[in-house]
């Protein structure tokens, strides 16, 4: 039988501030900052497997 | 290096597209990533995956977030402009809820002085240590590891 190709993990939906650091817990967006230090900083008092830190790119950009 | 393969689906990030001015979805090519320094480790963040960097770029504040030892380096070149940076070493690992790859140790990064920038996953290390397809038409990149590649680079 032909094995099953694993399935993609599912990295999500974010909206935010165009630009901004957010701080994602179980999905929703708690806070957004253009400083990713303090979205850091705010993202250890979440369970670690429940939390993602990430950023919203402007759109039609290039980066480097 | 832990022989583990990866699937991602592209991060989808709603905008108004500037060229347009209609509201429509943006996907992009994120990878989940713990980085760690000598003193601490972050979160779990998201790096954008780049076949055209030669290597790994963090803005400012992730780096002082892992208190990072910087040290002044030659500018970067990008289209039409320089921009300064220091060098620095981190750990990192990819992966999410609870499967990651072993640590990929000392690697070697940029650290640009603004914040303004995503965390760029250019090609030394990742594209050294596995087989990488960005399949586009379904938004979503495999890295599948190369043989033989140790993370210890």
């Amino acid at each position: 039988m032909k094995e099953k190709e694993p399935v993609s993990v599912d990295l999500g939906t974010v909206s935010g501030p165009e630009g901004h650091w957010v701080v994602v817990v179980n999905g929703k967006v708690i806070a957004s900052s253009e400083d990713a230090c303090e979205m850091l900083k705010l993202a250890e008092k979440y369970h670690s497997e429940d939390v993602v830190v990430t950023k919203i790119l402007y759109p039609n950009a290039s980066y480097f | 290096m832990s022989s583990l393969d990866f699937r991602f689906n592209y991060k989808r990030i709603p905008a108004i597209d500037s060229d347009t001015g209609e509201a429509r979805d943006f996907f992009y090519p994120y990878v989940p990533c713990i980085l760690s320094s000598e003193r601490r480790s972050t979160e779990l963040l998201e790096g954008l995956l780049d076949s055209g960097s030669d290597g790994i770029v963090l803005p400012r504040r992730i780096a002082d977030y892992l208190e990072l030892n910087l040290e002044r380096a030659p500018p970067i070149r990008v289209v039409g402009s320089k921009i300064d940076r220091f060098r620095a070493r981190i750990s990192i690992r990819i992966g999410r809820a609870g499967r990651f790859s072993d640590p990929i140790v000392n690697v070697k990064v940029s650290v640009t002085e603004g914040n303004d920038s995503p965390i760029i996953l250019g090609r030394d290390p990742l594209f050294k240590l596995y087989r990488i397809t960005f399949i586009d038409p379904e938004n979503r990149l495999e890295m599948l590891p190369y043989p033989g590649k140790s993370a210890r680079s």
